[in-house]
């Protein structure tokens, strides 16, 4: 599913895409809010931009985010 | 009441307070807590000379102690074996409930470490076979720490000997 | 040691366990121990200055020299070395009050700061305009953003999703409070540059005035660069001003803030396009030895569909808003269809009713609830009247003479969700239907326009052709050439440029300097550490997030007037007194556990503490239950909690925040501050049954022992 803003995401893995770069593998297991998702056409592939709890803003790739239910 | 009994001869007592600097450098404490204190009484006139007492007012280790009564957390606990009242600091939060409730001031507020701190008869000392650090270094030696039963009759002989003095 | 622990925690923990566990035993020693441990001590608050550092340093040495015994001696060397390891780490927490790892409590930015992509000191500027003081407001702001009344105005205001209020009720007008400070400052001419460092000669070309060449340039030139912009429009600005309608964003706001960046010495060229009017070689001749590549996303994706190039009237989103922007308010057509449901279509569509288009339709391939736009444009597009075909999706383009009549559609439904939960737009067979329309504003997306750029041949592309930088400095793969913005990121935010343009700044002075580039994301910097202002918990509470007037629907149609009016002082000031303060309290729910775990009285009820699964927050209970009894505050590690006596009452305040105020009562034989009833009360509560008679007396600990010495005392032989 496409994410929305102010969803509730998990960084739950290591992401496959090039854009991933090493010290993102500190984020994995953190927790965050999707604060810009692709707003043109909902891309999957696009990168998107999440807050992370205490680490700060960042833009990543799809792919090692997972909703969190609430 | 605690198995141990501190006891002070006051004819003795020269005010030195250096049993209260021992007890404050043995648990290492800043500005503020006494957890033995030397209260000076006078000076009075006593017939036509000026007199002074200087009373050691460490804690008494009551057998119903209502610091341990009023301690919310189980900081402040009386031990199973000897009676000796004393706070653990790892459970002490700070709210300064023993230091109201006791009606003698003994337990006292250490800023530092934002914890109460009292006298604890030093039991490691006593543990080690050794005195309290007060009594250890007391230099006219009228501190004495023992059990009840050896506590010198000092106090008596001498109520005694003024009732006779009186006849 | 772990490289994600704090060093200067971990120094002045293991300095803190010697000491209390008696090492060294040697007075001298001690002395010089606990010395050095009160000044780590500072560094780990973000209260040292330079000279802590030497001190140290000084100390330990004299330890490692002069001590009596090999174990001294030992931790004297030892704090020598560990200190020059670390020597970065403690500067950061000297220099710029920064704990790298966030380890050290009294340094953490609050979430909002972190969620900024600039790394604004939020709580600290939400302060400051709250109390009136704009100016001071916007110098910290630019301390890490060139642009505070833009992203006054268009900020997507990461911030305020982090905001810890916002777990309580609704977040703080974090993005409103920025653009009322900075009119508020501006307007009073109080809206000024720091001083820059002087000219160092050096000479750094920015290819692209948009936010990201901007920022970068601003921080270069406070550095002492010399740079030039090379911009290939006829204003400066990029998408802040050729993509965000002027509706959102009036022009004056943008060049105020340019002419800002301007006047410390920043050449702009204009109508200069790189590879055309200039080449690379041509500004290395000039004397440039740095280049940034800031070019933004001005291409946009086809439809890829029949009629798209047969037809007049086909506008893409992108020059359509930059056509506008530039000035030219014809009406493009009595009919409008936007395809697309993001923000780009948003604008495109609001805009067209205000050319005076007759009818705009945006047409949608998903549902409402998916629509990637944010929700208070959609909003505001459908008050001015701009209307939504959801579930439809564009076939064709048709048309008559040479000129669009119609886009053909078919109706859409959501397919059943796949294994990852996405759900498909479907066509439904048999649902072509034809929007008649003279004008089709694809708006489904932007791309870097690279051409141009062949001569940076070193520079690497990524897959969604992109610039390919390392995300920490902005380094492209070519020696001295960064790039940041939308041309690194895809279509993204102001603020995301501003953010990539301060790190490409910091990275270009670097390379200049000769200094090591990070190999992390630094940690936001707090410029101040303001005290807090004393709110009244039921206050705190009841404050409402404000709604912000908005120009009436019928000017909203005609004009290109500003939408958001903006905040009032009052409702301004009345707004940072909702900020919790997240800069002072960390959080960690010390009181909250002591209260209810340890004490047993449940007096403080802060569920918005906890970020994954918030509670329930009730700031006026505490005045019910709280006996003052300090617990919280002894054991708060920041000092967010604080008990003091003041007026005759003890007050319990977090942040400011008053929630517990209790008379207090005194000594009756000296006069001395006891602690209130209530607290009284408890401990009489608890000791009852082995004190009944200790009923009412109030007596210090002070005079209690007193008179307890007295009553011991043999002044005199006793009487019978």
């Amino acid at each position: 599913m496409a994410f929305r803003q102010g969803q509730k995401v998990e960084i739950y893995r290591r992401s496959d895409d090039e854009s991933w770069e090493d010290y993102m593998d500190e984020f994995i297991g953190m927790h965050g809010i999707i604060t810009d998702p692709d707003t043109s056409k909902n891309d999957p592939d696009a990168l998107i931009e999440v807050s992370l709890d205490e680490k700060g803003t960042h833009r990543l790739p799809q792919d090692c985010l997972r909703a969190i239910e609430e | 009441m605690s198995q141990y009994y501190l006891f002070q001869d006051q004819k003795k007592c020269i005010g030195c307070m250096a049993c209260v600097v021992a007890c404050k450098t043995r648990q290492n404490l800043p500005r503020g807590p006494f957890p033995s204190l030397l209260v000076t009484i006078g000076p009075r006139w006593i017939g036509h000379l000026p007199r002074t007492a200087y009373t050691f007012m460490p804690c008494f280790h009551c057998e119903n102690p209502w610091c341990v009564a009023a301690c919310p957390t189980g900081a402040m606990f009386q031990r199973a074996g000897d009676g000796i009242v004393t706070v653990d600091p790892d459970l002490c939060v700070g709210c300064k409930t023993c230091i109201s409730a006791c009606p003698w001031g003994a337990p006292q507020w250490n800023p530092n470490t934002g914890k109460a701190v009292k006298c604890d008869y030093c039991h490691d000392r006593v543990e080690a076979g050794l005195a309290p650090a007060c009594v250890t270094v007391c230099p006219t030696q009228c501190l004495y720490f023992g059990t009840p039963e050896e506590i010198p009759e000092i106090r008596r002989e001498r109520y005694a000997r003024a009732r006779a003095h009186d006849l | 040691m772990s490289p994600h622990t704090c060093s200067v925690k971990s120094l002045h923990e293991e300095l803190r366990e010697n000491l209390t566990s008696g090492n060294p035993a040697h007075p001298w020693c001690r002395q010089k121990v606990s010395e050095i441990f009160d000044l780590v001590h500072d560094v780990s608050q973000g209260q040292a200055g330079e000279k802590h550092l030497d001190s140290i340093l000084y100390l330990a040495e004299q330890l490692s020299e002069q001590g009596p015994d090999s174990a001294c001696r030992e931790l004297g060397q030892y704090v020598t070395v560990f200190v020059n390891q670390n020597h970065e780490e403690f500067l950061s927490h000297i220099r710029t009050h920064t704990c790298p790892t966030g380890h050290c409590p009294m340094l953490t930015p609050a979430p909002c700061q972190m969620a900024c992509p600039a790394g604004i000191d939020v709580p600290s500027y939400v302060t400051l305009a709250g109390q009136g003081k704009y100016a001071e407001a916007i110098s910290v702001i630019r301390s890490d953003n060139p642009f505070p009344w833009v992203c006054g105005l268009v900020c997507t205001h990461p911030c305020e999703f982090m905001c810890v209020r916002g777990r309580m009720d609704t977040p703080i007008s974090i993005m409103d409070l920025k653009g009322f400070a900075a009119e508020k400052s501006m307007s009073s001419r109080q809206y000024l540059n720091p001083e820059p460092m002087p000219d160092n000669g050096r000479r750094v070309c920015v290819v692209g005035a948009g936010p990201g060449g901007l920022t970068a340039a601003y921080y270069l030139a406070l550095e002492g660069y010399r740079v030039t912009i090379i911009e290939a429009l006829p204003v400066p600005g990029g998408m802040m001003m050729v993509g965000i309608p002027r509706f959102r964003l009036p022009r004056e706001v943008i060049d105020r803030e340019i002419s800002m960046i301007e006047s410390l010495g920043v050449e702009l060229r204009l109508n200069t396009r790189f590879g055309t009017d200039v080449t690379l070689e041509s500004l290395k001749s000039e004397g440039f030895e740095a280049f940034l590549l800031a070019v933004g996303t001005h291409g946009t994706y086809k439809l890829m569909v029949p009629g798209e190039d047969d037809f007049q009237g086909v506008l893409p989103a992108v020059p359509f808003l930059r056509r506008v922007s530039l000035g030219d308010h014809r009406m493009p057509g009595r009919r409008v269809a936007v395809v697309g449901g993001g923000n780009v279509a948003m604008d495109a569509a609001r805009t067209s009713i205000r050319l005076g288009c007759e009818e705009v339709h945006v047409l949608y391939r998903r549902t409402h609830d998916q629509m990637p736009a944010h929700h208070e444009e959609v909003v505001e597009a459908e008050e001015e009247g701009v209307q939504f075909s959801y579930l439809t999706l564009p076939r064709e383009i048709t048309g008559e003479n040479g000129k669009v009549t119609g886009i053909t559609c078919v109706r859409t439904r959501l397919s059943k969700p796949d294994e990852n939960g996405k759900q498909r737009p479907v066509p439904v067979e048999g649902s072509e239907h034809v929007v008649a329309v003279d004008v089709v504003i694809p708006a489904i997306g932007q791309e870097v326009i690279s051409r141009g750029l062949e001569s940076f041949d070193q520079v690497n592309w990524t897959r969604r052709n992109t610039i390919r930088v390392n995300t920490v400095t902005m380094q492209t793969h070519q020696e001295a050439v960064f790039a940041v913005g939308d041309a690194v990121t895809g279509p993204a935010t102001v603020v995301e440029a501003i953010s990539g343009g301060k790190k490409a700044a910091n990275a270009i002075h670097r390379y200049f300097e000769g200094i090591a580039q990070p190999a992390l994301p630094s940690v936001p910097v707090r410029r101040r550490r303001l005290e807090h202002f004393e709110v009244p918990a039921a206050l705190k509470t009841d404050l409402q997030r404000p709604q912000m007037s908005l120009l009436n629907n019928e000017r909203r149609r005609v004009t290109f007037q500003q939408v958001r009016l903006g905040l009032d002082d009052n409702q301004a000031h009345n707004e940072s007194k909702r900020c919790l303060r997240c800069d002072i309290c960390i959080r960690c729910g010390k009181c909250v556990e002591i209260c209810r775990d340890k004490m047993g009285i449940e007096a403080l009820c802060l569920g918005y503490i906890d970020f994954d699964n918030p509670g329930p927050t009730d700031l006026r209970i505490t005045a019910e239950r709280c006996i003052a009894c300090g617990a919280c505050a002894t054991n708060c590690p920041t000092g967010a909690m604080q008990m003091e006596d003041h007026g005759g009452y003890r007050v319990l305040s977090l942040c400011g925040t008053v929630l517990n105020r209790l008379q207090l009562e005194y000594c009756e034989i000296c006069g001395a501050v006891l602690g209130p009833a209530r607290y009284h009360d408890y401990i009489m509560q608890r000791v009852k049954d082995i004190s009944p008679e200790m009923g009412n007396r109030r007596v210090c600990l002070e005079c209690a022992r007193k008179q307890s010495g007295g009553y011991h005392a043999e002044i005199s032989p006793p009487r019978q």
